[in-house]
């Protein structure tokens, strides 16, 4: 989110000539969020399933309790996992004028494992995962 | 997609599409009508800072996470938003996390 906002600032200084101009704030060079997903599961010793089986265990856990609301925040947005479900061609985002217009999104670090475990450490720090 | 001006069929799926569609309309008119420096930016999935990783808890993607610590699994695949292109481009779209 700091190359995104980084990245916002360098495109309001783009020349006047590309005023107007349509600008992608997107990663240059994408990892598949089936990747991210497969590394978020190593970190946090989670076996992979299907989306399918995923949503079915969603739905069970589904009480309609308080409690499990704030266990599983994913029950709020129950529409849009079903929605998304088995959607994998995902749009490929030109990013050319972009990546002209921003040195930070030119040299943004890629998206690894490494991301995704300070994302995990993190959300553990602050007791939203469990450790 | 290109970065460009889209034909509005690409945003009617949802009043979300819609609603990105008019704004940059309307900043596209108000440069061509006014000379007025305008700058119209297409956010992807904004993931968490690259330094401290920090990210809000109030996105699908933690919320997908703190429940499979729950319900003892992760889902497989790619989740994306297919609600349309203009969708995809300003929100839905998962394989482009800046």
């Amino acid at each position: 989110m700091d190359v995104a906002a980084t990245a916002l600032v360098e495109m309001l200084d783009a020349p006047a000539s590309m005023s107007g101009t349509v600008f992608h704030i997107a990663h240059p060079r994408p990892a598949s969020g089936g990747t991210l997903f497969g590394h978020a599961g190593t970190l946090l010793g989670l076996p992979l399933v299907s989306h399918e089986e995923w949503l079915g265990r969603l739905k069970g856990a589904n009480t309609g309790e308080v409690e499990a609301q704030m266990r599983i925040p994913a029950l709020a947005l129950l529409d849009f996992f079903e929605d998304s479900l088995g959607a994998d061609g995902a749009l490929v985002l030109s990013t050319e004028r972009a990546s002209a217009a921003s040195r930070a999104l030119r040299e943004v670090k890629g998206l690894d494992e490494s991301a995704v475990e300070s994302w995990v450490k993190y959300w553990r720090k602050i007791g939203f995962l469990d450790a | 997609m290109p970065e460009a001006h889209l034909e509005p069929q690409a945003a009617v799926a949802t009043g979300y599409g819609q609603s990105k569609w008019v704004a940059e309309t309307v900043l596209k008119r108000t440069s061509e009508m006014t000379g007025i420096h305008t700058v119209i930016a297409r956010v992807g999935q904004l993931s968490g800072d690259s330094v401290s990783g920090g990210w809000t808890t109030k996105e699908w993607f933690p919320a997908m996470l703190r429940s499979s610590q729950a319900l003892g699994c992760i889902p497989q695949h790619t989740l994306v938003s297919l609600d349309s292109a203009l969708d995809m481009s300003v929100g839905g779209d998962i394989d482009r996390w800046v």
